[in-house]
């Protein structure tokens, strides 16, 4: 099923008053049940098209549809709503808030969930936390976890308001092997459950777990052959 | 929602560092505003140590003899104030009684009118503006060592007023930075929210509910130190009476809008 789609996409910056083409004519749908890897050189553009994908950015021009809805055109308020139902963020960072505990972390995409009251935002944040095997770490900082179970921690916060697109920046950037096996597997395991997953990087090494590469050179995106 | 962000913030050092150095500005601040009027209670009492209430009376006590003018035929005669004259000083700030009085001098029936002004300190203030009309006055000057003291005062209270300028614009600006700082301390954790689909009108909130409380619970440390500093001064020096509710909403006013500018000034982006 169709759940992403970009028509005719360009983003172009202005800097010192010389324009800079970043993604030009991008033309590409992202369905369910998959893993996306985008590829490309260290400053090809792909975390803006995933900043774009995630309306953290906008296009110049062209349009983004998200489960057939044209979102180009939303205001910030119509985005945010669209962020918390459908969309959840990884980073190579975590950007875990280093003063909160895991439960914390995990919950605080919940109080702005109208399904959730006190009870019951409890009891998914206690599900997700066992879904990524750290309910004995519920109540430690970031500080105190390891790098992989700080992966797992935004995980479990990207995950909490069940959105079906998942996008990764980098996720497995400052881990270790290990730990990055135990991250794709949560990966793939959320794409066998219909998720749409998009995950940006520009190693080799996690190649293998995707299903369809798309490689972003000179500002355009194309299926990567090799 | 605004629990898990106000617990979050106030475990951060840093913010802990700001709530104390925000509380000893605080006390700054009162006490900058307050300067003036504690030297003031002070050069009171100490006046009534070295003078008696009738001596306290005459110094707040100001005459003006317009004196005597000779007309054409060469008689001597009393000058007297204008109605309007007259009026104007009635309507002078700190003037509180005023009476027209004669005194005969070798023959000379002259005009005298006396005043009081509210408080010995003010009499100064009324000498001026009764000299810029171009009224001369007269003040009772007292003893040698009550001439020395009002002179002291003076200089004390004109300096003071300078040091309660300076400590009040030094409180502020570094108010001001602390505001900055606080604000760029939690640019990441509200970016963050931004992503998590929080909307901007629930991250300001956060961001305003996060720079309330820690203003609170500054002023509220802040309100303890002044409280107990007022008591010592008081068993010190004896009754002192601050105007709560001006102090009160001064302190509202400057914090209003220190916050205000703080928000308002955009520092430079920055991207997750």
């Amino acid at each position: 099923m169709e759940k992403v789609k970009i028509e005719k996409g360009y983003k172009e910056y202005i800097k010192y008053k010389e324009r800079i083409d970043i993604l030009e004519d991008i033309n590409v749908n992202f369905e369910t049940n998959k893993i996306y890897m985008i590829v490309g050189e260290s400053g090809a553009g792909k975390t803006t098209l995933l900043n774009i994908i995630g309306t953290l950015d906008s296009l110049t021009k062209g349009n983004l549809y998200i489960d057939g809805k044209d979102v180009t055109k939303l205001n910030e308020n119509e985005k945010a709503k669209l962020r918390m139902e459908k969309i959840g963020f990884i980073f190579q960072d975590f950007y875990l808030n280093k003063y909160m505990t895991v439960e914390e972390n995990i919950m605080e995409p919940l109080y702005i969930n109208e399904k959730y009251n006190k009870t019951t935002r409890k009891q998914r944040t206690d599900k997700l936390i066992e879904m990524v095997n750290l309910t004995d770490r519920k109540k430690h900082f970031p500080r105190e976890l390891s790098g992989g179970e700080q992966q797992r921690v935004a995980i479990a916060r990207a995950l909490a308001n069940e959105p079906d697109i998942i996008l990764a920046d980098e996720p497995t950037g400052n881990l270790d092997k290990t730990n990055e096996i135990k991250i794709f597997e949560i990966l793939k395991s959320l794409r066998d459950n219909g998720k749409c997953v998009i995950v940006v990087t520009h190693s080799d090494r996690v190649k293998k777990y995707a299903d369809i590469i798309l490689k972003l050179e000179e500002g355009k995106l194309k299926i990567d052959e090799d | 929602m605004l629990k898990s962000q106000i617990k979050a913030m106030l475990r951060n050092k840093s913010n802990r560092k700001y709530i104390v150095i925000l509380f000893i500005m605080f006390i700054f601040l009162n006490i900058g505003i307050n300067l003036t009027y504690i030297i003031d209670r002070y050069y009171d009492i100490k006046l009534k140590e070295i003078a008696d209430d009738a001596t306290i009376d005459a110094l707040k006590e100001i005459r003006v003899s317009p004196g005597a003018g000779i007309d054409e035929d060469g008689i001597v005669h009393s000058l007297s104030l204008t109605n309007e004259q007259q009026e104007n000083i009635k309507k002078t700030k700190y003037v509180i009684d005023f009476k027209a009085e004669t005194w005969e001098f070798l023959g000379v029936t002259y005009n005298i009118y006396k005043f009081h002004v509210d408080d010995w300190k003010h009499v100064g203030y009324v000498k001026n503006v009764l000299d810029k009309q171009g009224i001369d006055t007269g003040v009772y000057g007292g003893s040698l060592n009550i001439q020395v003291f009002m002179e002291n005062f003076f200089k004390v209270r004109s300096f003071a007023n300078v040091i309660k300028y300076v400590i009040i614009i030094m409180t502020i600006l570094i108010i001001f930075i602390i505001y900055k700082n606080l604000i760029k301390n939690q640019e990441d954790d509200l970016k963050l929210l931004s992503v998590l689909g929080y909307k901007p009108r629930q991250i300001r909130k956060i961001k305003f509910a996060n720079l309330l409380t820690i203003t609170a619970i500054s002023w509220l440390i802040g309100i303890i130190v002044l409280v107990i500093l007022f008591n010592i001064f008081v068993t010190v020096l004896g009754k002192l009476e601050i105007n709560l509710l001006e102090d009160v909403t001064i302190n509202v006013i400057v914090y209003a809008i220190i916050l205000l500018l703080a928000t308002l000034i955009k520092n430079k982006k920055k991207s997750l």
